[in-house]
């Protein structure tokens, strides 16, 4: 059996133990795989979650933290690490300057993967000559380059620049006024989806700009 | 997310209940009792310690469930 056919093998059987919340079992799980596969950066992932899900815990949790530092020295351009260990600074550590480092990576590789992708999926719907799709990703690779542009470059704070939108949160006007973002809704927030309410609670704090 | 209703100490691992952020005197309020605390202004430290926890809980229980995040 291939390396990689068995690898897969063990991350469905991981992942039905957590999906049972057997995290126990899962993380015994997880620590065999990462005997065969040292490198890989999403098991050392995985083990920092299970060891932070251990009812009963078989392990420090500080190693929670080394796993997710190992998972970013063997995927700097990956997100998922970067992200995980923000989320574990901020709120099991409580060190939001801390996290807010590790987020700024995991944000900034997510955006560049994502605009990468929407490149060549706008190029797949263009040879396709399916217009209306082609000029969705289009749309949002502009989105997004226009956030990377503001974003990066010793300049940001000399460029004066707002863009207007449609969420599924309402529409926005976003803007930059000397590099102090501005944010305001048109019409009143209908929060619904996944994250609305996380969403809705980072609103609350905006105050009166809205 | 974890109900207004959930007690702290049900919805918190043991393991996180390890971390410097959980507070034990806290661990028999309700999730909203907590986030009402650490919405109040001054912010209740521990309160906002431990919602944090919650929250961390909640959401890697979410995304080993299966959800995308």
């Amino acid at each position: 059996m291939s390396a990689q056919r068995t690898l897969k093998q063990r991350l469905a059987a991981i992942s039905r133990l957590r999906a049972k919340e057997d995290y126990d079992k899962a993380l015994v799980e997880v620590e065999t795989a990462l005997e065969s596969w040292p490198g890989n950066a999403h098991l050392h992932v995985l083990k920092a979650a299970l060891i932070q899900l251990q009812e009963s815990p078989t392990t420090d949790l500080e190693e929670a933290k080394t796993a997710l530092q190992q998972a970013v020295e063997l995927g700097r351009e990956s997100p998922e690490a970067w992200i995980e260990l923000g989320y574990f600074l901020d709120n099991v550590k409580d060190s939001p300057r801390d996290a807010a480092d590790a987020f700024a990576e995991g944000v900034s590789a997510a955006r560049h993967h994502l605009i990468e992708g929407l490149i060549g999926q706008a190029k797949a719907f263009r040879q396709l000559d399916r217009q209306e799709e082609f000029k969705r990703c289009l749309l949002e690779i502009l989105l997004l380059t226009h956030f990377e542009t503001l974003l990066s470059g010793d300049k940001a704070d000399e460029l004066q620049t707002d863009v207007r939108f449609h969420s599924p949160f309402g529409h926005v006007h976003a803007a930059m006024f000397n590099g102090i973002p501005w944010i305001r809704f048109f019409t009143s927030p209908n929060f619904k989806g996944p994250y609305a309410e996380a969403v809705q609670e980072l609103l609350s704090e905006l105050g009166d700009e809205r | 997310m974890a109900q207004e209703s959930d007690i702290a100490d049900d919805v918190i691992p043991g393991s996180l209940k390890r971390s410097k952020s959980y507070h034990s005197d806290y661990g028999r309020k309700t999730y909203k009792d907590i986030k009402d605390l650490a919405g109040a202004e001054p912010p209740d430290k521990k309160a906002r310690q431990m919602k944090k926890l919650i929250e961390q809980a909640e959401r890697l229980r979410k995304k080993a469930k299966g959800r995308r995040s």
